[in-house]
């Protein structure tokens, strides 16, 4: 049994999963499938909220970097929020706040699509 | 030479639902010895490790064992990964390795510059066998 979890909700035509739990190489694979759900449901505007991820690895990370680029590429994107510390410094590390645009609240998050017209 | 503070031993079956596993073992091991920021860091690098094994060490083949190391010393702590799997080439790191470069729609390649942030060094050999990778840092470091 996994200590993961994702959640679904659809708010202003936006996408969010909200991921709880562990996110890593075993994880990863529940995860992308999520993602992969929403996308072929025909969502490209997703918000991705960290607020009860408590852990993640590059294998978390390859997932979003798998797809971006075709979400983008039909006019959408992907945004991230709520990613408590240790889970930021990871994105941090890697350099994805360059890649990502991360926001420290879903209500910012979801604004950032309107304010945009995206 | 110095002794060992204390040294830890961990088998697995490498396979992903064993990562959990491994992460609480080397975080309940580590933790007395060092900072909460830098038993995050440690047991993230090992769990990079340790997914490289399980994704491509043992990748198409039925899964091996798994050995992790701790060493415990005075200043510094030493984790030691070793495998029987087939031979990581492709993971030695050059000694000028070019920083990382995020290119969207490549899902892999982040394991080993994460690792290299982590850790004040990451090593990565073949030795007869088997693959072993070590990973070490200074015990003050964060």
């Amino acid at each position: 049994m996994s200590n993961f979890a994702v959640t679904f909700e659809t708010e202003d035509g936006i996408s969010m999963l909200s991921l709880q739990g562990e996110l890593d190489a075993h994880t990863a694979e529940e995860f992308e499938a999520a993602l992969l759900h929403v996308m072929a449901q025909g969502s490209n505007r997703i918000v991705i909220s960290g607020e009860h991820l408590s852990y993640i690895s590059s294998a978390g990370l390859g997932v979003l970097m798998a797809h971006i680029d075709t979400i983008r590429t039909t006019g959408g994107d992907l945004k991230v929020a709520q990613l408590q510390p240790p889970v930021a410094k990871v994105f941090d590390l890697l350099g994805f706040q360059l890649l990502f645009e991360i926001y420290d609240s879903k209500e910012e998050a979801l604004r950032s699509f309107q304010s945009k017209g995206v | 030479m110095s002794s060992a503070v204390a040294t830890f031993h961990l088998r697995v079956v490498a396979r992903r639902d064993e990562l959990r596993r491994i992460r609480v073992y080397v975080s309940d091991s580590v933790a007395p010895f060092i900072s909460p920021p830098l038993v995050r860091a440690i047991t993230l690098a090992v769990d990079e490790a340790a997914s490289n094994v399980v994704v491509h060490a043992y990748e198409g083949s039925s899964a091996g064992p798994l050995d992790v190391q701790i060493t415990v010393w005075e200043t510094r702590i030493d984790i030691e990964l070793i495998d029987e799997g087939t031979p990581l080439t492709g993971f030695h790191l050059p000694a000028d390795h070019p920083p990382l470069r995020l290119i969207a729609g490549k899902r892999g390649g982040l394991g080993l510059p994460l690792m290299r942030k982590l850790m004040d060094s990451v090593r990565i050999e073949r030795v007869g066998n088997r693959n072993r990778c070590l990973l070490s840092c200074r015990r003050d470091k964060i």
